[in-house]
């Protein structure tokens, strides 16, 4: 049941209009990957494992908005668990890092998503890269 | 190029955004009506026809506009606007956005492709909670201006005269424009703070990195009296505390959000 929401095919046929990648990896994990421009005030999608969850973004002038979307009666849990958060100051693309748990029967599913992002300000544009990791959690 | 705008249940855009955004890749531009309403708006010569974008909103559809827009990055960000409030009591909103219903204090700034925007980043913010606290009266600057949102805002609060400085010339005509179009006097000026010393003031509002607060601190004119120092993360506090404090001012106030802190300094 939940390996399903696993599938690559499934994944693959849903994300293609965001130009998301789906691949299967050892074990029956789902790897995902997808890159964006997206301009200025606009909210798209920048990741989706269809069943469980969409990741939209929306670039805001110097700010940057999330919306994680549940798919699935049992939404995900969302926790941050690393990322930059000023490009000036770092010199690198904004990141940020999520642990993704889905509390599922008869197995939790679990997913690292990485995001970064940027931003060329004269053009009103950002460029955004997804890299996300999904698998059963078996006991 | 094709624009739609949908009127949504603002308690059903996220089930219609299902169905949309696949459809959409590129995006869309959301905005609060009021409460109950959201707009939903999006751009595209291949969209799908208004029968078939009525049937996805389904009963959460209260309303459908569509005009064909020129294809242009500007013309598709000026439309998303934006509106936030600062303490209750002063507005800043774009052209487009309704005006306030409370009869809050409005500041109009055109929405722009840029690093300035429309001023909301929490820097500003803090500029504009602060400068909300003092009493406005003789001149101001406000040093790095942007869209020209605080200089404007001190101005529609009673400050005279008002300059705005910025090193990017784009920041002074935005501010210039956008002065107008608030029907306010403010004199824009292209000037690096890190060249020239700030404008003689009584209140300076800079929001700029450290090391331009640091060079301000040592050329501050006599006459100026407070400063509201933004720009500077909150592990700079002590630094920007300490910079002014040798010039002869002593910390009044302070907001911080994000990781960013905003001073507000008086001469003692």
């Amino acid at each position: 049941m939940t390996a399903a929401l696993l599938d690559a095919g499934h994944a693959a046929a849903a994300g293609a209009p965001h130009g998301q990648l789906a691949s299967a990896m050892s074990g029956g994990a789902l790897r995902l990957s997808c890159h964006k421009l997206i301009e200025d005030a606009a909210r798209a999608t920048v990741l989706l494992v269809p069943g469980l969850l969409r990741l939209d973004v929306r670039p805001l002038e110097d700010s940057l908005q999330v919306f994680a979307r549940a798919l699935h009666a049992v939404p995900p849990r969302w926790e941050i668990i690393g990322g930059t958060a000023d490009e000036a100051a770092t010199d690198e693309p904004y990141r940020l890092e999520w642990r993704v748990d889905a509390a599922l029967e008869p197995h939790p599913i679990r997913g690292h998503v990485a995001v970064t992002m940027t931003v060329d300000f004269d053009q009103g544009v950002a460029h955004f890269v997804t890299h996300a990791v999904f698998r059963e959690v078996l006991a | 190029m094709r624009r739609v705008a949908l009127t949504l249940r603002a308690d059903a855009v996220e089930a219609v955004l299902d169905v949309l955004m696949p459809l959409l890749p590129q995006g869309v531009y959301e905005r609060v009506i009021d409460p109950e309403r959201t707009e939903v708006a999006f751009f595209g010569d291949g969209l799908p026809a208004g029968a078939a974008l009525d049937s996805i909103a389904g009963d959460a559809l209260l309303g459908r506009d569509e005009e064909e827009v020129p294809d242009s990055r500007e013309e598709r960000r000026r439309r998303a606007g934006r509106a936030w409030t600062v303490a209750g009591r002063l507005r800043v909103r774009s052209p487009d956005d309704p005006p306030s219903a409370d009869g809050a204090l409005e500041v109009i700034i055109e929405p722009a492709p840029g690093a300035f925007g429309t001023g909301a980043h929490p820097t500003t913010r803090g500029c504009l909670e602060l400068l909300l606290e003092l009493a406005p009266g003789g001149g101001l600057a406000d040093l790095g201006c942007g869209s020209g949102v605080v200089a404007i805002a001190g101005a529609r609060l009673g400050w005279e005269p008002v300059y705005a400085l910025d090193f990017d010339e784009r920041s002074v005509r935005a501010t210039e424009r956008n002065a107008q179009r608030n029907g306010v006097a403010v004199r824009a000026v292209l000037a690096d703070l890190r060249e020239i010393p700030a404008p003689p003031a009584h209140t300076l509002v800079a929001n700029l990195p450290l090391d331009v607060h640091e060079r301000i601190a040592g050329s501050l004119s006599p006459a100026t009296a407070r400063v509201i120092v933004s720009g500077i993360t909150a592990s700079q506090e002590p630094a920007a505390t300490a910079a002014y404090g040798r010039a002869g001012l002593a910390l009044r106030g302070r907001r911080a959000a994000d990781g960013w802190a905003a001073l507000w300094l008086e001469r003692t």
